[in-house]
């Protein structure tokens, strides 16, 4: 934002406030030049002139051809304005249908038009009546492919925010759940709509949150990603600070846990702030498996978090300096197979990893019939047949291979890209001091998540500030009967959320 | 910009970093695995040292230095003029010392550089050759892995079953410091084969005294109460028979769950210890018939007796050799502090006149899966 000059930005308001106010008019051609005049090259606009029932009072209805529901546009509004119902309502017959609003300025009439409303101008009518009659291409609902999960529910959120509101309306069908709206983006006008528990929901940092919000001033916010990017706490990081998710119950979940849920329309994800580091490594699956399992799993993921991001670099210290640690066994066979490789251990390290990255990246771009042959072609080349032209060693390979595996567990794609990312800083230390260059990697890396706020809360919570109540659902997940209070990192208002004992019928 | 312009010159500062100098790659180092201190007939110092070849293109995959030195470390460049790579102790498996350096006192601080560079290790093991190191060293067994790990294995494997000691270079320095013990080294010898033939025992001064065999070595690691691993008897019965050509006396057995109870006292002027061992065996073969379930009191009690012999014995030639390889010293000084502290600094003499009495019971758990 720094970068933006603000001064400018101030003075160069779109249009004058007295022209957008400007009221319509009386003759009906006139309104009809009027609006040809606002929508200048738009074949999509389309004016449609008949005599309304029962008096035949001229009429036009105006709306843009792709964003309507041409359905109902015809048999619920045309049908009763053109041959008359039982219902008349200002001398004409009453539409059945249900979204009915009157427009008395221009502005609002181009932006419903925009917006994909029809609208009735009548002759001799200072106002105009919008029908919601919007209607426009769309995906099914599907299971997100980020973030698939094997017992969760296979929905998914789709490109239209009132569907999504829907989505998570099912899972919460209650008073408390409030939406407040918010329109971001001086050209895109998205709508961006904040979901909170009234009663569970710190108040404070909705404040935070429908702050940032409406200090955003864009042209227009596309997708998710782009909004996050204007609202975090700290645009250094590479962490992630806000989770995105496109999974409606995990939306849920985090609403029933506190915490904030930003549908932005048009974009399948959602943000659910505030996060914290470990928040990252939880997925829904997590709570619909076994406790024991689901446990198991979680250590797996941190010591995945470890591998992820440390492996390559202790490689290399290894390797490099503090090669007393390996086992002498390993160290013959690890001697023997680098004496083939002439380029020093960090050269060697970055050229695999690079290499993974790149192929992961070509992966996602390739259509899946063809991105099997990049696995083949990147299995064989970077696995086998580098070690055996002495480009890298075998165990390199092994460190790449486990590397890349651990950083793919992660049930969030964005922490998985961050620790992905902060390897090679680490590989850098490694390389140039051993094992203290890692634990001074480590000690910053630890600095900074101590530091790190997201939405203004600590985001190395539960570990730092330490939550030993937030522990039941951190390293391992307990029973779910034994959580009964809602994870305190969120700070929300009601702490109990259910009775503190499991139900254990008459056995007792 | 005044955000950004910390990061960049943050950035610059690392792109100039140049690192730890002491970085040398894993395929740059000779690793000192084996090394082997002599003397020869003028008792100028001979050090030899074995380390691995890395590259594909040697045929043999080990190179051995011997060259006359002053100094361990002053060899290390002695060493380098030949050797591939940069010679370092980071991961020596086995110092062999010849005998006719442990005969000359002073000896131990030849491995002053192990101890003193940090990089290099205290856990090389430490093994008195009964005969010249550097022999050793340069042979190269060809049915056996590479000889730095074939000697480690060696060692270590043997003294699971308690057949010799094991001894680090760090246990040995504290074993040299502690007046309440002397040193023991794990003993080798070169006869074509390599062979381990029970551990040297050395004395105060760090002198070589006597070697005891596997046998012996057992009951020392018993008084010791360094119960750990194997231990397997074979005795032979003195009410039976001797048997023709095969024998109808032996029986065998592996002693488990061993408990040493050591008293220490004082007496008549001198030291008293009471060593009560209480032993579980389980017969492992017997040459001769016995039923176990009724009589097997009597094989105990023939048992305990030869177990009482045999430390008699034992006892009575370290005592003869005026050492303390079993550290009853230690046991001493914690129990008889004031008797203790005047003899501290001739230890060994104070335990040649001290009565060692050791009290064996032993019961058979097992009898083995035949009547």
């Amino acid at each position: 934002m720094r970068f933006f000059d603000k001064k400018s930005a101030a003075t160069d308001q779109p249009h004058n406030q007295a022209e957008e106010d400007r009221p319509i008019h009386q003759a009906l051609a006139q309104n009809i030049e009027e609006v040809k005049r606002s929508f200048p090259a738009a074949p999509d606009l389309t004016i449609f002139q008949f005599d309304t029932a029962p008096h035949g009072t001229p009429g036009a209805l105006v709306f843009l051809d792709g964003l309507s529901d041409k359905n109902s546009l015809n048999s619920h509004i045309l049908r009763p304005l053109m041959y008359g119902t039982q219902e008349v309502q200002k001398d004409i017959s009453l539409p059945t249908i249900s979204g009915c609003r009157i427009l008395t300025t221009w502005s609002d009439v181009e932006n419903a038009i925009l917006q994909g409303e029809s609208l009735l101008f009548l002759d001799g009518q200072q106002e105009v009546t919008a029908y919601d009659t919007k209607g426009w291409p769309q995906r099914g609902i599907e299971d997100p492919q980020l973030e698939s999960s094997l017992k969760g529910g296979h929905q998914g959120f789709v490109e239209t925010g009132m569907q999504n509101i829907s989505l998570i309306r099912r899972y919460i069908p209650n008073l408390n759940l409030r939406i407040s709206e918010q329109k971001i983006g001086r050209r895109g006008k998205t709508n961006v709509w904040i979901l909170y528990l009234e009663d569970i929901a710190h108040p404070e940092v909705l404040q935070e949150l429908e702050t940032r919000l409406s200090k955003v001033d864009v042209d227009a916010v596309i997708n998710t990603g782009e909004l996050a990017e204007f609202i975090e706490d700290n645009p250094f990081s590479p962490f992630p600070q806000f989770i995105m998710t496109e999974r409606p119950d995990s939306a849920a979940s985090q609403l029933l846990a506190g915490r904030f849920v930003v549908i932005v329309d048009r974009s399948p994800s959602v943000i659910i702030a505030p996060a914290t580091f470990t928040s990252f490594l939880q997925s829904v699956d997590d709570y619909s498996t076994r406790w024991l399992v689901t446990s198991f799993i979680r250590l797996l993921r941190f010591i995945a978090l470890f591998i992820a991001l440390l492996l390559p670099a202790t490689y290399i210290a290894f390797i490099s300096y503090n090669y007393e640690v390996i086992p002498i066994q390993l160290f013959l066979s690890v001697a023997e197979s680098r004496a083939r490789v002439p380029f020093p251990p960090l050269i060697e390290a970055l050229m695999m990893e690079i290499m993974i990255e790149m192929m992961r990246e070509a992966g996602i771009r390739l259509p899946a019939p063809v991105g099997q042959t990049i696995g083949i072609v990147g299995g064989i080349v970077v696995g086998q047949a580098a070690v055996q032209a002495g480009i890298v060693s075998n165990i390199m390979v092994i460190v790449v291979a486990s590397t890349a595996i651990a950083s793919f567990i992660f049930p969030s794609y964005d922490m998985g890209t961050a620790v992905r990312l902060l390897r090679f800083p680490m590989m850098l230390m490694a390389s140039l001091f051993g094992i203290v260059g890692i634990v001074i990697g480590c000690m910053t890396l630890v600095g900074h998540l101590v530091a790190l706020e997201s939405l203004g809360t600590p985001y190395g919570s539960p570990l730092a500030p330490l939550r030993l109540v937030d522990m039941k659902d951190t390293f391992v997940r307990l029973p779910l009967w034994t959580m009964f209070r809602r994870p305190t990192s969120t700070r929300p208002i009601q702490k109990i959320r259910m009775r503190r004992e499991r139900p254990r019928g008459d056995q007792r | 910009m005044r955000k950004i312009l910390p990061l960049l010159l943050s950035l610059t500062l690392i792109s100039f970093t140049t690192g730890c100098m002491d970085r040398i790659i894993i395929e740059e180092v000779s690793l000192a695995l084996l090394v082997g201190i002599d003397l020869d007939e003028k008792n100028n110092l001979v050090l030899s040292i074995s380390s691995p070849v890395f590259s594909e293109e040697a045929k043999v995959k080990e190179e051995v230095y011997i060259t006359k030195a002053y100094t361990l470390r002053e060899s290390r460049e002695e060493v380098d003029k030949t050797f591939l790579a940069l010679t370092t102790g980071g991961k020596t498996q086995a110092v062999l010392i010849g005998k006719r350096v442990m005969e000359h006192q002073g000896w131990f601080k030849l491995l002053e550089p192990f101890l003193r560079d940090a990089k290099n290790t205290v856990n090389a093991r430490i093994v008195m050759v009964d005969g010249i190191a550097h022999q050793i060293i340069t042979l190269q067994p060809k049915d056996k892995p590479r000889l730095s790990l074939y000697l480690a294995k060696l060692i270590d494997k043997d003294n699971l079953r308690n057949m010799n000691v094991k001894i680090t270079l760090e246990d040995l320095r504290r074993d040299n410091y502690e007046n309440g013990i002397t040193a023991s080294v794990t003993e080798l010898r070169k006869d074509g084969k390599i062979l381990v033939t029970g551990t040297a025992l050395l004395d105060e001064l760090g002198r070589y005294k006597l070697s005891i065999g596997p046998d012996e070595n057992k009951l020392l690691h018993i008084l010791q109460n360094n119960i750990k691993g194997e231990f397997s008897f074979t005795f032979r019965d003195a009410n039976r028979p001797k048997g023709e050509i095969f024998p109808d006396d032996a029986y065998s057995f592996s002693a488990g769950s061993i408990s040493v109870k050591t008293k220490t006292g004082y007496q008549d002027d001198k030291f008293t210890f009471d060593i009560a061992v209480d032993m579980r065996v389980a017969l492992t073969e017997r040459f001769f018939p016995l039923d176990i379930l009724k009589e097997g009191d009597k094989l105990e009690r023939e048992m305990e007796r030869e177990f009482e012999k045999r430390f008699k014995k034992f006892i009575g030639k370290i005592q003869a050799a005026k050492i303390d390889p079993i550290g009853l010293g230690i046991h001493a000084r914690a129990y008889q502090y004031d008797h203790y502290k005047p003899v501290q600094n001739k230890w060994g003499e104070a335990l040649s006149k001290a009565d060692v009495n050791v009290k064996v019971k032993t019961v058979i758990t097992s009898m083995g899966t035949t009547k």
